[in-house]
């Protein structure tokens, strides 16, 4: 039994940082039909500033968070500008591709900048775990981002339901047409959207570089399963993205102590095709946006 | 009385498809005009040329005696100029409530808007009573009194309207065009385009027939309506 909450209890706090990223996926694709591969570098770079601002520049923990997501926000809305942009003027096909592509120039473009080796990220809150009970207990870690997905969440539906410019979001990603003849500016939109989804991706970077070695490839990984995650939940779906990046937190964990850790990877793929054969809208997803 | 539009041989492409091939018209202020014309005569790319979401391959178009050809969508809303679309384009997720304060996007947060919402509610009490419901839910004529209530709360001098009557009961479409006479008595310009030509000249002070692209034939909604040409294409005889 004690295994049992053990593994939900980690199983959530991996959940919650592939429900961060893919919130980053959900909200660019949602609001602008616009998939972005890119995400899972563009949290490795997170990552990168983060311990570079942290670790080799010995800054506090706050003004390292917040200069690795200003410029985080600054380098997703470069490549907007100057590459995303002026591509999707031509096809939303080949931006689709390019961002493919520009997922390992940037893993490419961090070796150089950041070197090949691995570094470690120290523990930011102790690595004592905190006692539950008796046999059960969870990392500080792990807790403050459950408690970091919580407050992003939140967030990002305050902002969503609350404020002028993410009902402007919300209109654009609903029709685009309508909301330009309202005034919406998509441009502004567009940026917006961009340096939220950038925000999101960083602020997963840092907080979980104590938990994953600091290299240039863990984006790839890490941003693969989110991306999952955002598609089994129905891709554009927000609360769909966070159910399924829980969902895949936990049968990665429960896979990996009651199957095997061997296939944990595995698991998540057999998973979103269960799901994509019962539902190929995703959990959450609406049916109508795939008829006519 | 002054020019609140000119419009001055204005084109527009699809592509290579040429849907305005230098079109004309002006409107006075504190009038109702419409446009008529056959499906594809290039009516609603008109309209969408004016509101600033369509691109103008050559010509002007000024609004006050301002430039406004290469003007964006949101700077237009800005100046006045409001286009209720075809099709309604109801955002289908958002409640009316939500619906209505999009359409006041443009104006400023401080503003108040409860005055706003009143005229609304007392041109279309049946949105009053929908404030929660989602917009998709809406019958088409009541999302169509959204489309209206939507671009009135933006608080344009000049009203764009495209196929008020589109696929709505008559007596529903007779109730609207009176709504759409009480918001120009009341200070509001209207350029409205129509498939239903007869209702359209009975409610207008003048009209431009359209026809593939250019002006065929303009002038008092009257006049037009008594054209022997008019009634045989336009009025079915
Ligand atoms: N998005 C588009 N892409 C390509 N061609 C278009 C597009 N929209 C309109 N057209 C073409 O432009 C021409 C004018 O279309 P428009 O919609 O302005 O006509 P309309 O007068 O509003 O017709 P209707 O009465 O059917 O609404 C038509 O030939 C139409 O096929
Ligand atoms: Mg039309």
């Amino acid at each position: 039994m004690s295994i049992l909450i053990q593994c939900l209890i980690s199983g959530i706090s991996v959940g919650a940082i592939y429900a961060i990223i893919a919130l980053a996926y959900t909200i660019l694709f949602g609001t602008l039909k616009t998939a972005n591969f890119a995400m899972g570098d563009i949290y490795m770079i997170g990552m990168f500033l983060g311990f570079t601002f942290y670790v080799t520049a010995a800054l506090p923990f706050v003004i390292a968070l917040i200069l690795s997501i200003i410029i985080t926000v600054i380098v997703l809305l470069l490549l907007e500008r100057g590459i995303f942009r002026p591509i999707l003027k031509v096809s939303s096909l080949y931006l689709f591709i390019t961002t493919i592509g520009m997922a390992t120039f940037l893993r490419n473009a961090a070796q150089l900048v950041f070197g090949t080796e691995a570094h470690t990220f120290p523990a930011l809150f102790g690595s004592t775990p905190i006692k539950i009970t008796e046999n059960i207990s969870i990392m500080p870690q792990n807790l403050i981002i459950i408690g970091v997905a919580v407050i992003l969440v939140a967030a990002l539906f305050i902002f969503m339901k609350k404020t002028k410019t993410g009902l402007a979001m919300s209109s654009v990603s609903m029709n685009a047409f309508a909301a330009s003849l309202m005034g919406v500016n998509y441009s502004k939109i567009t940026v917006i959207t961009y340096a939220i989804a950038a925000a999101l991706a960083s602020i997963a970077g840092v907080f979980t570089a104590p938990i994953y070695t600091v290299t240039t490839t863990v984006g790839a990984s890490i941003g693969l399963k989110a991306l999952i995650a955002a598609v089994m939940g129905g891709f554009g779906n927000s609360a769909g993205a966070i159910l399924g990046g829980v969902l895949l937190g936990l049968i990665e964990t429960l896979g990996a102590t009651y199957i095997s850790s061997a296939y944990k990877d595995a698991f998540a793929f057999i998973f979103l095709i269960i799901i994509l054969f019962v539902r190929p809208q995703g959990i959450l997803g609406r049916k109508s946006i795939f008829k006519v | 009385m002054s020019v609140i539009l000119k419009v001055d041989n204005v084109k527009a492409h699809y592509g290579s498809i040429e849907a305005l091939k230098g079109v004309s018209l002006e409107v006075q202020e504190g009038e109702i005009v419409t446009v008529i014309g056959a499906n594809g005569a290039g009516k609603s790319t008109l309209m969408k040329c004016i509101a600033g979401v369509m691109p103008k391959s050559d010509g002007t178009i000024s609004y006050h005696g301002t430039d406004i050809t290469r003007t964006g969508s949101d700077k237009i809303v800005k100046m006045g100029i409001a286009l209720v679309p075809e099709g309604r384009q109801i955002f289908s997720e958002l409640s009316v409530m939500e619906n209505l304060k999009m359409g006041a996007y443009t104006r400023s947060r401080k503003e108040d808007l409860s005055s706003d919402y009143d005229l609304i509610f007392g041109i279309f009490p049946r949105l009053k009573e929908r404030l929660s419901q989602k917009g998709g839910s809406l019958s088409g004529g009541e999302q169509q009194m959204l489309a209206v209530g939507r671009a009135l709360m933006s608080r344009p001098k000049l009203l764009l309207i495209d196929e008020l009557s589109m696929g709505l009961a008559p007596v529903l479409v007779e109730s609207l065009f009176e709504a759409i006479a009480n918001i120009n008595k009341s200070g509001t310009t209207i350029l409205l385009v129509e498939q239903d030509a007869n209702l359209a000249l009975q409610f207008s002070d003048r009209a431009y027939v359209i026809e593939t692209g250019t002006v065929a034939l303009s002038g008092s909604s009257k006049e037009l309506a008594n054209d022997d040409k008019v009634r045989e294409i336009y009025l079915g005889g």
